[in-house]
């Protein structure tokens, strides 16, 4: 019985929930086949203006993004000299809390499935280059997201945030 | 007995074009299942037939031990909400819910809504802390998670996926996998359907398809 209540209360909040979606939906659409423009959350979180070099002070300033128990996380080491960043260190970390390197897609020391190793060795590569690029450019703004590593991405924009953010203190 | 089983199945729109001829194959219970070929090759026709979503115009299917040859339309839904669980490329989810609320929909369809084994579902694939976020605030790989956990609520005999990887990095990718893994050793029957050599690879076994018939089939 409790069951059944409990189902019906849902299917009201399931339709309340739908009529107000769709009348969201009729305020942010504009498009003429019914799609919905959705906010994204994620992969694009870094391209908010951020981190201004004109406060910042000389140093190795080190920093990680948030640790996830599934992805790993980043850890940075952003070198900055009258006001520019003259190095840049970025490394993944599994959730092992190995960093990824060249054994980095293998399973047990082993190539088990060429595949995947060479996507997971892209995503390594990329790591350096996020690093390579933010050290040309100066503005983690201008920093490209390279595909296949999007997750990549936002550990290094996280991490390099608050790098940067120590860099003033 | 196999979990399904097809007899010569063929697809064929307007009586002469074949998306699929003769088609023959097996899933026993607790197989993970590669089928894999080239756009346009016939397998998501295939994926469609055994997924419930679409009848064969000759030939016989066999899922869970029923004939789907005479059943219904509203007989095949049936099947589909109680045999099948899917999860797609596209993921497919209700845009205004919330992850769990995604899950509890399956759930209403099915049977009962229950929060707490929505939950329980979500914590299996990580993302308990992420039950109240709407599809929008999750990544990617986090949203297939929630599809995932959706296919696995109401306890499928078969766990479909559709390029279930498709849109997804490096590391999400793998992420998936891993629990694809995962659930194969706890018990759960599989079938991947792919383009992609690596993810097909991972499975205990692969059918490729060209031109809508059976081109390979390796144990």
């Amino acid at each position: 019985m409790k069951k059944k209540y409990e189902a019906l209360v849902f299917a009201g909040i399931l339709s309340t929930q739908i009529l107000a979606g769709c009348a969201s939906d009729q305020q942010e659409s504009s498009s003429s086949d019914g799609t919905v423009a959705v906010p994204v959350s994620s992969g694009g979180d870094g391209k908010a203006p951020c981190c201004d070099l004109s406060d910042t002070k000389d140093g190795e300033f080190t920093a990680e993004s948030k640790s996830d128990n599934f992805m790993g996380h980043g850890r940075i080491a952003v070198t900055i000299k009258d006001h520019k960043i003259v190095g840049v260190n970025f490394v993944g970390i599994d959730p092992d809390g190995n960093i990824k390197g060249a054994d980095y897609g293998k399973t047990n020391g082993q190539v088990e499935n060429p595949g995947f190793y060479q996507k997971a060795q892209r995503a390594v590569k990329a790591n350096s280059q996020y690093a390579d690029q933010l050290l040309q450019v100066q503005e983690l703004e201008k920093v490209d997201v390279i595909s296949g590593a999007t997750v990549s991405y936002d550990q290094f924009v996280e991490a390099a945030k608050t790098a940067i953010e120590n860099a003033k203190k | 007995m196999s979990l399904l089983e097809l007899k010569d199945v063929s697809m064929a729109y307007g009586g002469k074009v074949f998306a699929l001829q003769d088609i023959n194959m097996t899933v026993e219970k607790g197989e993970w299942l590669a089928i894999m070929g080239p756009s346009g090759s016939g397998k998501t026709t295939l994926m469609n037939i055994i997924g419930c979503m679409d009848k064969a115009t000759s030939g016989t299917v066999i899922l869970d031990g029923i004939d789907l040859t005479d059943v219904t339309h509203q007989q095949l839904t049936t099947m589909r909400r109680d045999k099948i669980g899917m999860v797609f490329q596209q993921f497919h989810l209700i845009p205004y819910l919330t992850a769990v609320e995604n899950i509890m929909v399956a759930q209403y369809y099915h049977s009962l809504p229950d929060k707490k084994e929505a939950l329980a579902a979500l914590d299996r694939v990580g993302l308990e802390d992420r039950a109240n976020h709407l599809p929008s605030q999750l990544s990617g790989g986090e949203q297939q998670r929630v599809c995932i956990a959706r296919a696995l609520i109401n306890y499928p005999v078969l766990i479909l996926a559709d390029e279930p990887t498709g849109n997804l990095d490096e590391a999400n990718e793998r992420l998936v996998m891993k629990i694809f893994h995962e659930l194969h050793d706890e018990g759960h029957t599989i079938l991947t359907v792919t383009h992609a050599p690596e993810v097909g690879r991972e499975a205990q076994r692969e059918i490729i398809i060209e031109h809508g018939r059976i081109a390979n089939s390796e144990v």
